[in-house]
Order: C-alpha cells, then sequence, then structure tokens
C-alpha cells in the first residue's frame, strides 16, 4: 500500500511537470499579452509593467523562475487582479468546494437511487421513467436548467433568492444545476453495473441461504457494483469542486470556476498556470484516492498489487 | 420408507425474448429420506432448470412460471411465498452449484459467508458459532480452517471453493441438498474427493440428495436412483443398477455407449445422435421428443407422445418400444 501510493505519488509529479511545461508553452504561443488590451498606456510605463512581471526576461527564465516559485508554493502575483494567485485559490476555492460538496452528495442520492429503482424494475415503467428523466439531465445544459430554476423558484413561486452567496438557502439552486448532470450520468452507471451483477451466481448463492432482497442488496451486490461509480466520482469531485464557469456566473457566486475563464481572456499568465497546477494536483490526487478506494472494495486487486 | 420430496407434473416457462418457451414439460418423481436421486441429460436438457423450478428459486433475470406441485415434507412448495420459501432455502434445503468459484462473493471473506447463512436461520453467540463453522470444515478435510476463513475466494482453489460452497449448504443441516454438476468445474482427482465427502454427508446425516450430472460414471457409485431427462422430460427412471444394466430407452443406451470403458478410449461404439441444429429451445412436435435422433424409430412415434408407463415399483418409462401396443 505505501509502495503503491510512493509510486503513484512520483508519477504525479512527474505528471505535473509535463502539464506545466505544456501549459507554459500553450499560453506563450496565444497572440497578445496581459497588457496588450489595456488602453494605450505610454511605453514607458510600459516598460515599468514589462519589467515588474519579468516578462522581459527570456521565456527559458521564466520558466525556470515559476518552477522555483512553484517549489516554495509561491504561485505569483496575478496581472490582473490585485491579489496574488494564491490569494484568489484561497478566497474562491472555498466557495466552489462548499457548492461542489453539495452538488456530488446530491448527485449521489439522486444518481444511486435512480440507478437501482431503474435496475430492480428492468424493462418496466418505472425504468424507462429513471431513463428519460435521466436522458433529458443528460442532454439539458445547466446554463437553461440554471434559468428555469431561477424562473420558477425564484420569480414565479418566490420560494428561494435568484442569486448572490451566504446563507444555505443560496446553495439548493445551484446545487440542484450543478448535480443534474452528474446524478443522471450516476444513475446510467448504477443500472448497467447493478443489472450485471444481479446476473452473478454468487447473488444466486445468496438468494439459496435464503437472505432477504434487502440484506442481499447491501451485503452482495452495493460493494461489487460500486466501482463504475467511484472511478467517475474522482474526476467529478475535481471538476465540480473547482467550480463551474456557467452556473457560478449566473447566480453571481465568488468560486473559482469564473477566474478559469477570464484568466485566459485576460492574459494572466501567473494565474492560468496556478490555476493548472491546481486543478492537476487536485484531479490526481482524486484519482489516487480512488485507486486506493479500489483496494479496499475489491480484494482481488490488492492482491495483485503484491505481485 | 415415506417421500421426503414428491414431483409432480413439474412444468417450468421461460420468458426468453419475450416469448415464453416451455423448458421442462411435466416431469414427476419422489425421493425418499437419506436416497440419492441422479438427474443425468445433456447440456440444454431442462436439468438445471427442473430443480430451479422445484424451490421457485432463479437468477434475478429469469421470468419463469413453474406449476405442478412439490411437496417437501408434506407441503406443497409452490404455493409458498418468496418470504416463506426463504426461510426453507440455506435451512431445510441446502444448494450447490456448478462453478465453485464464481458461486462466492470475491468481495466478502470466506467467514462471513458462512457465518451469515447460519445467522440467517439460527441465532448462535459468536462464539459457538465460530466452533461450529470451524468444526464443519474440519469434516469437510479442510486442514486449516482458521486461516482459511480469513482469506478471500480468489486465493482459494476450486476444490476448497466447493467445500465452502457445501459448508454454506450443509451448515444448517438440511433435509435435502440439491446439487447442481458440483464436480464438472473441478479436477479428476479433487471431483472424486468432492463426491466421497457428498457420500460422507449422506450416509451420516441421513440426508436426501439430488445430484444432477451429465457424467454417468460418477454416478455409479453414489446414486440410488436416476432419471434420464430430455429436451425437458425424463425418458426414463429407476434404480440406477437396473438403468446401467438393462438400459431400455434408445437415449438411455445411446448415453451409456458414450461412456468411455477405462483406459479403452476412444470408444469405437460412441453414437449419440443429437438432432441437427439443436439450439436448446425446441418446438414441440405430435410425437416423441426424441423422435428425430432415435435409430430405433417407429411410425407411431410421429404421431403421439408415448405415454409413461411403471414396469415395477421404481422404474418408469416412455417409449413405445417398451410400452404394450
Amino acid at each position: 500500500m505505501v509502495r503503491f501510493i510512493v509510486h503513484r505519488s512520483i508519477t504525479i509529479i512527474i505528471a505535473l511537470w509535463l502539464i506545466v511545461t505544456a501549459t507554459f508553452i500553450i499560453m506563450h504561443t496565444i497572440p497578445g499579452g496581459p497588457f496588450s488590451r489595456d488602453k494605450r498606456v505610454p511605453p514607458a510605463v510600459l516598460e515599468n509593467l514589462t519589467a515588474k512581471y519579468h516578462l522581459d526576461d527570456s521565456y527559458a527564465r521564466q520558466y525556470f523562475d515559476y518552477f522555483s516559485g512553484l517549489s516554495r508554493l509561491d504561485f505569483g502575483p496575478s496581472f490582473r487582479y490585485d491579489f496574488s494567485v494564491k490569494d484568489i485559490i484561497v478566497r474562491a476555492f472555498p466557495v466552489s468546494a462548499q457548492l461542489g460538496a453539495v452538488s456530488v452528495v446530491l448527485a449521489l442520492i439522486l444518481g444511486l437511487g435512480g440507478g437501482i429503482i431503474s435496475a430492480y424494475s428492468h424493462n418496466k415503467w418505472p425504468d424507462y421513467l429513471v431513463t428519460f428523466i435521466s436522458s433529458l439531465f443528460l442532454s439539458v445544459p445547466s446554463f437553461i436548467l440554471a434559468s428555469l430554476l431561477i424562473f420558477i423558484f425564484a420569480y414565479k413561486l418566490m420560494w428561494l433568492p435568484p442569486a448572490m452567496w451566504g446563507n444555505w438557502q443560496q446553495i439548493i439552486m445551484p446545487a440542484l444545476a450543478l448535480s443534474a448532470l452528474p446524478a443522471a450520468y450516476i444513475s446510467r452507471l448504477a443500472r448497467t453495473s447493478i443489472l450485471e451483477i444481479l446476473q452473478r451466481e454468487y447473488v444466486l448463492t445468496a438468494r439459496a441461504k435464503g437472505l432477504s432482497r434487502i440484506s442481499i442488496f447491501f451485503r452482495h451486490i452495493l460493494k461489487n457494483s460500486i466501482l463504475s461509480v467511484v472511478t467517475y466520482l474522482g474526476y467529478l469531485i475535481a471538476s465540480i469542486f473547482t467550480g463551474s464557469f456557467v452556473v457560478e456566473n449566473i447566480f453571481a457566486i465568488p468560486g473559482l470556476g469564473r477566474y478559469f475563464v477570464t484568466s485566459i481572456l485576460n492574459r494572466d499568465y501567473t494565474l492560468i498556470l496556478g490555476l493548472t497546477v491546481f486543478y492537476a494536483v487536485f484531479l490526481m490526487a482524486m484519482n489516487l484516492l480512488v485507486d486506493i478506494f479500489y483496494l479496499i472494495i475489491d480484494p482481488r486487486i490488492r492482491t495483485i498489487g503484491k505481485e | 420408507m415415506p417421500d421426503l420430496l414428491r414431483v409432480e407434473n413439474l412444468r417450468v416457462e421461460l420468458e426468453v425474448n419475450q416469448k415464453k418457451v416451455q423448458i421442462v414439460k411435466g416431469i414427476s418423481f419422489r425421493i425418499a429420506k437419506g436416497e440419492v436421486f441422479a438427474i443425468v441429460g445433456e447440456s440444454g436438457c431442462g436439468k438445471t432448470i427442473a430443480t430451479q423450478g422445484i424451490l421457485k428459486l432463479f437468477p434475478y433475470n429469469i421470468k419463469a412460471a413453474v406449476t405442478g406441485s412439490v411437496f417437501f415434507d408434506g407441503e406443497d412448495l409452490l404455493k409458498k411465498s418468496e418470504a416463506e420459501l426463504s426461510r426453507i432455502w440455506g435451512s431445510k434445503i441446502g444448494i450447490i452449484f456448478q462453478d465453485p468459484i464464481n458461486s462466492l462473493n470475491p468481495s466478502m471473506k470466506i467467514e462471513r459467508q458462512i457465518s451469515e447463512v447460519l445467522d440467517n436461520h439460527k441465532k448462535l453467540p459468536a462464539g459457538e458459532k465460530k466452533e461450529i463453522i470451524l468444526d464443519f470444515l474440519q469434516k469437510l478435510g479442510i486442514t486449516s480452517p482458521e486461516s482459511c476463513l480469513k482469506k478471500y475466494p480468489h486465493q482459494l482453489s476450486g476444490g476448497m471453493c466447493q467445500r465452502i460452497m457445501m459448508a454454506i449448504a450443509l451448515i444448517c443441516g438440511p433435509r435435502l441438498l440439491i446439487a447442481d454438476e458440483p464436480t464438472t468445474a473441478l479436477d479428476v482427482t479433487i471431483q472424486a474427493q468432492i463426491v466421497q465427502l457428498l457420500q460422507e454427508f449422506v450416509e451420516n446425516n441421513s440426508l436426501s440428495l439430488i445430484l444432477i450430472s451429465h457424467d454417468l460414471s460418477l454416478l455409479a457409485n453414489i446414486a440410488d436412483k436416476v432419471a434420464v431427462m430430455y429436451q425437458g422430460l425424463i425418458l426414463e427412471s429407476g434404480n440406477i443398477e437396473e438403468i446401467i444394466n438393462n438400459p431400455l430407452h434408445p437415449y438411455t443406451k445411446g448415453l451409456l455407449a458414450a461412456v468411455p470403458d477405462n483406459w479403452n478410449f476412444p470408444s469405437t461404439q460412441v453414437s449419440v445422435p443429437v438432432p441437427e441444429g439443436f439450439s436448446g429451445t425446441v418446438v414441440q412436435g405430435e410425437g416423441c421428443v426424441y423422435l428425430s435422433s432415435c435409430p430405433e424409430a417407429m411410425n407411431i412415434c410421429q404421431v403421439r407422445v408415448p405415454e409413461e408407463i411403471a414396469l415395477s415399483h421404481s422404474r418408469r418409462i416412455s417409449c413405445w418400444l417398451t410400452a404394450p401396443r
């Protein structure tokens, strides 16, 4: 187990280096720079700015400077905002993460519930209903769903605040909008794998023991069919916790999501790199967690790991 | 001796691709206490479905309709609800399957898989339970039961897994054990051990056993009675010695001819004709089910299904060759 984690951590560091390098190259090949969109400034000022941010250094120099900063967990200053990149992440990530956590829990409850109902009523009307709803949520974009939610619950019924951030009522609508698609996806995954496990011979053995349907589900089916959902969950948590540009914009939530898009528009080099590094580390950590979870769930993988 | 199990006119209909197909077409037999009853027949003849029909225990993905009656201990099992049946499954009737490795949950330790059935039917204190399990595994010839209990199925051999399956099926002290091809997936040497264990349990516990197999040489040593099944019907049944020494039905003769002589195979006389294009689902025609493959078919076989007649107390056959005309 320890060897496995150490081994994986080394891979993560190598992957991170490749990601930063690729991002660095791509970032600098986009035409324009951080200050080219501003209104014309005297050449002297521009010169001072580029000097302040070391943009007049060679690319190689900037590249190595960035890594030396990274090793001290210094992501550098933002070119656009008055904060450092670290400040932005520290301030905005908890908001996105909070919203993300609620959304993931919601997606899991709805998705697993739907998948279980679907699998157990295979090819009967509840199955068709769940399949229909999940196809709908898979195809409706979140901005349409978000607008619809605002229209119904905030404008017509006036039950919920339409936007902003701060109390629990303000979490409900964005969380619903964010969790619809993953919930639909999880229900499809769960349906397929539960149906597959239901046909396994050990489920027949469990019935031959005289166990009730509920204990057969919890003891023999759930654990063996959850792997596909866990795999997806790693990616889902990483992407949803780091914020959504669309949903956060619609609900005016001060999360991390909008920075992903605006940093590129602004050519905010340090912020682009900082967010990329943050997202990459988060995603790889989640995948590592998923792999560790595999080992816990399926003893057969444990044996392979030892060999 | 009173019958433990009496099956009368059992029919099982499965839904395959939205079409109803009768897999078991009306079979009857009785099993006495302590008796070993074997069902033989080729793959697809309906022997597994027949035993699943007796218990009304089918995999979740199979839709089946069972008619007829199955008297176990004087009660008709087919009239019972699933909840009532689940009190019998695992406690009064044990079942073991063909593929022992896949019949055990891959992500659960052996101990839990065995204790689960005890917990379900008997409330025992933890210490006593463990003792019973360890004792039982020793009886099944498992040399280090303690360490075996801590393992997962994939860490055990096929023979070990089948012993564990036997423990699960037998630990509550059932009166009937149904073993569906229990040795097919195992090595020949292990097969003999498992058969011997089954035999010991039958003798020591006055257990009745339904043994499904396609291996006649295996049955000869252990079975008391045998029924030969073909396309959902029992063509011939009787005491094992009678059937082996004096087969009357052409299909039984064919099956016996297909068993290779000891060390002398390939036998030159192997000829068990199997209908061409046989797919397991059969259209019921007017005549005998074995008609198309029967080397001794007569005119009457094409028009009428032979009725089952009793030749003696134990011997029954459905064939126009032996029927009085």
